[in-house]
């Protein structure tokens, strides 16, 4: 959870000259990378795909704690393995490509502000589809201090403790329920401020396009 | 302040809440003036925000009337809406934007102003609040100060006539608050913007306050006067479960001493009376 | 275990294609016939609440990397209509963060929405029948997750001809000629047993994880009901319970 966090960080603070690149230029490699992805089939260019990857993400300076969000998905991707009756090319097949679709993307949201990237999907999705992404995007950070607080009041009050698992998954449940009902306090207060600040239906940002 | 015209009025209202909490605000008739600085001290969860609410139309009261700007802002707020700034308590929820300049930029935005003119407005009002060095910043990683001042220069930047604000100063460290003190006081002398604030501060009431209505913990509204009136009669208001200004405190003691220099509530004057005393001995 | 984490590049292009085809024609139809101002009122909430569901993806409960889903709560609490715009944005969202593929997304918004939009079905029968939250919970949430991990294995299933294709693909000089030579070698002297793809084995982990999964988010999900039941019941929306 804390990877989220630096994630957004690392876009904002950092200053190599991938994050200097405009988001566009940006998108549209890590496009290119995920049609790489999607086409190629032989383990030489997923593998030289990944390489170059690996070559960006280090010449950027981005935190070696974000590279683990990069093999997170190779979990499910060992799911896979009972799909090809353990055949070894195909796992590599399947695992090149997990790291090189997870790495281009993770690249690319520790090297670009969200709402950079977000603008620039603005300008080919729905308004209103940006608007929710803008919001949850917002609202993620809003509810991520009252579940990192609730996770240490927890830790620090005896809630988690594995002889105790029952006790324990009541708190985790408890604390996730408290997430819950602050979320929607929080939403009926946002909502409250949006129509205090001129919301009449549609959110209008920087940039945006007037098109009702 | 010449002028008397009414810009708020509130008479006798009552809310239920859906837990059926019933609060009352009643005792005196809440007004305030074109130009007046306002302020409401009373302790926790005596109804201090359910007024100002009431004020912007997000409670509709069960019984009484509420007027701002002659307009009952429970059904026509959208008359009235831009010529009111809001900054609420919890100013996280009030920050929409993904970075300042966006945040600042909402409401012209989505009032309809054109987005030339609405980052014109946007650019002065970073300026007049010296937001220049975190325009650019993403809101999440704005201090607590940071957050407080986005959330005034939001509500600032379509120059309201009427500045509503629940416990500004909460949270605030001494430099942040001297500095929000500043601004307010320059706002309601250069843009004679009319000014109601809750608040617990007792010892910055004087500072920007003309008016100062207390409520009791049930909701009702007690005393009215301006802070110099209210506290010389200290010792007549212990039903508002208040504390005593430092400096009011500090005066009083000392002619309790023998030593007499007035009822000063503000440090300059404090100094003042002081010098001029002294002078005299 | 219904979130397809399914890296881009697996499944075929026809099938994430119409995956994206068919969850934006669902998010139009919604569109176009949902009152607007009932959309956007309610948009902080979906912001909130699709963010909640982020944050129980990056919350791992149980070191099997085990995280609360919290769609069906989210169906529960949202309604039809915008669970499914919530779990498209949190899709996009978590696509962003590594957490599965970005050409996935359609298809996984479909596999969670359909999750949360049974389990609101089926909370809300639950409730009728037994008139108390435990069961009602428990019941919706196991068998909408397993619906939709029946699903997801369908949606899996359904690429079975290019996974072939990828294990047949021939090599051209690759730099692991010497195993894969042996395999091809294999391959080509065999005769085409079935399909080298083995989904019942897939399919037998799948459930057998799976399984663990639906009882898990079946008791958080009773649980956090239960929580916002004694302090917010209002937000349930139960017949015949007063708060």
């Amino acid at each position: 959870m804390m990877q989220l966090s630096y994630l957004d960080y690392s876009a904002v603070e950092g200053k190599s000259w991938l994050h200097r690149l405009p988001a566009i230029v940006k998108m549209v490699g890590a496009g290119f990378s995920l049609c790489g992805v999607v086409f190629l089939e032989n383990l030489p260019g997923l593998l030289g795909l990944y390489t170059v990857l690996l070559f960006l993400f280090v010449t950027s300076r981005v935190p070696r704690a974000i590279f683990s969000l990069t093999l997170y998905p190779l979990i499910f991707a060992f799911l896979f393995i009972f799909v090809s009756g353990f055949q070894i090319r195909f796992i590599l097949l399947i695992f090149l490509k997990v790291l090189c679709g997870s790495t281009s993307v993770v690249l690319l949201l520790a090297t670009t502000p969200y709402p950079a990237v977000f603008r620039v999907l603005g300008k080919v999705l729905p308004s209103l589809f940006v608007t929710a992404l803008f919001l949850t995007y917002r609202s993620v950070f809003i509810l991520l201090d009252t579940l990192e607080e609730t996770r240490h009041a927890l830790y620090l009050r005896g809630g988690f403790q594995w002889q105790h698992p029952w006790r324990s998954l009541v708190n985790i449940a408890n604390a996730f329920g408290h997430l819950i009902l602050k979320g929607i306090d929080a939403s009926e207060r946002m909502y409250e401020s949006m129509v205090l600040r001129g919301f009449e239906g549609k959110i209008r940002y920087r940039g945006e396009k007037n098109r009702d | 302040m010449t002028e008397m015209e009414r810009v708020v009025e509130i008479d006798c209202i009552t809310h239920i809440y859906p837990d059926l909490t019933k609060v009352q605000i009643c005792g005196l008739e809440f007004v305030v003036n074109r130009g007046e600085r306002v302020s409401i001290l009373g302790t926790n969860g005596c109804g201090k925000t359910t007024l100002l609410k009431h004020l912007v139309g997000l409670l509709v009261p069960k019984d009484g009337s509420v007027r701002v700007f002659g307009v009952n802002p429970g059904k026509d707020f959208s008359k009235i809406r831009n010529k009111i700034g809001v900054v609420m308590q919890d100013v996280d929820e009030q920050i929409l934007g993904p970075t300042v300049y966006d945040d600042i930029l909402f409401a012209p935005l989505n009032y309809g102003v054109p987005q030339a003119e609405a980052e014109a407005l946007a650019k002065e009002v970073i300026e007049r609040l010296s937001l220049q060095s975190i325009a650019g910043k993403i809101v999440h990683y704005l201090s607590g100060g940071e957050k407080r001042k986005v959330a005034l220069a939001g509500a600032l930047v379509l120059k309201p006539e009427l500045l509503i604000l629940d416990e500004p100063f909460a949270g605030l460290d001494p430099l942040s608050r001297r500095d929000l003190i500043r601004i307010l006081n320059e706002l309601n002398r250069d843009n004679r913007v009319t000014l109601i604030m809750t608040l617990h501060e007792v010892d910055l009431v004087a500072e920007v306050t003309d008016v100062l209505y207390l409520m009791y913990g049930h909701g009702d509204l007690g005393e009215r006067g301006t802070p110099e009136d209210i506290f010389s009669r200290f010792k007549d208001l212990a039903g508002f479960n208040l504390d005593e200004p430092t400096l009011s405190k500090l005066f009083k003691g000392l002619k309790e001493e023998g030593l007499d220099f007035g009822a000063p509530l503000r440090l300059d004057e404090a100094i003042q009376s002081i010098k001029s005393h002294w002078g005299k001995k | 275990m219904s979130h397809i984490h399914l890296p881009d590049g697996v499944l075929p292009l026809w099938l994430w294609v119409s995956g994206y085809a068919l969850a934006i024609l669902i998010s139009a139809i919604l569109f176009r016939f949902r009152k607007k101002d009932f959309m956007t009122k309610r948009f902080p909430l979906l912001g909130m609440m699709a963010a909640t569901m982020v944050l129980g993806a990056a919350v791992e409960i149980i070191p099997i990397a085990y995280h609360v889903n919290l769609t069906v709560i989210s169906g529960i609490l949202l309604g039809p209509s915008l669970i499914f715009l919530a779990t498209f944005v949190v899709n996009v969202i978590l696509a962003l963060f590594g957490h599965g593929g970005v050409t996935v997304v359609g298809l996984n918004t479909i596999v969670l929405s359909l999750e949360g939009i049974l389990g609101y079905l089926l909370f809300r029968l639950f409730w009728k029948i037994f008139r108390r939250l435990t069961p009602a919970a428990f019941l919706a949430t196991f068998l909408a997750l397993l619906v939709s991990t029946f699903a997801m294995i369908g949606t899996v299933a359904l690429g079975t001809t290019h996974y072939e294709a990828l294990i047949h693909h021939e090599e051209e000089g690759g730099i692991l000629g010497f195993e894969l030579g042996r395999e091809k070698k294999e391959h080509l002297e065999a005769e085409p047993k079935g399909h080298e793809v083995n989904l019942r084995r897939f399919m037998t982990i799948a459930l057998s994880l799976g399984f663990i999964g639906w009882v898990l988010e079946g008791v958080m999900t009773t649980l956090i009901l239960k929580y916002i039941q004694r302090l917010r019941p209002d937000l349930l929306r139960l017949e015949g319970h007063s708060p």
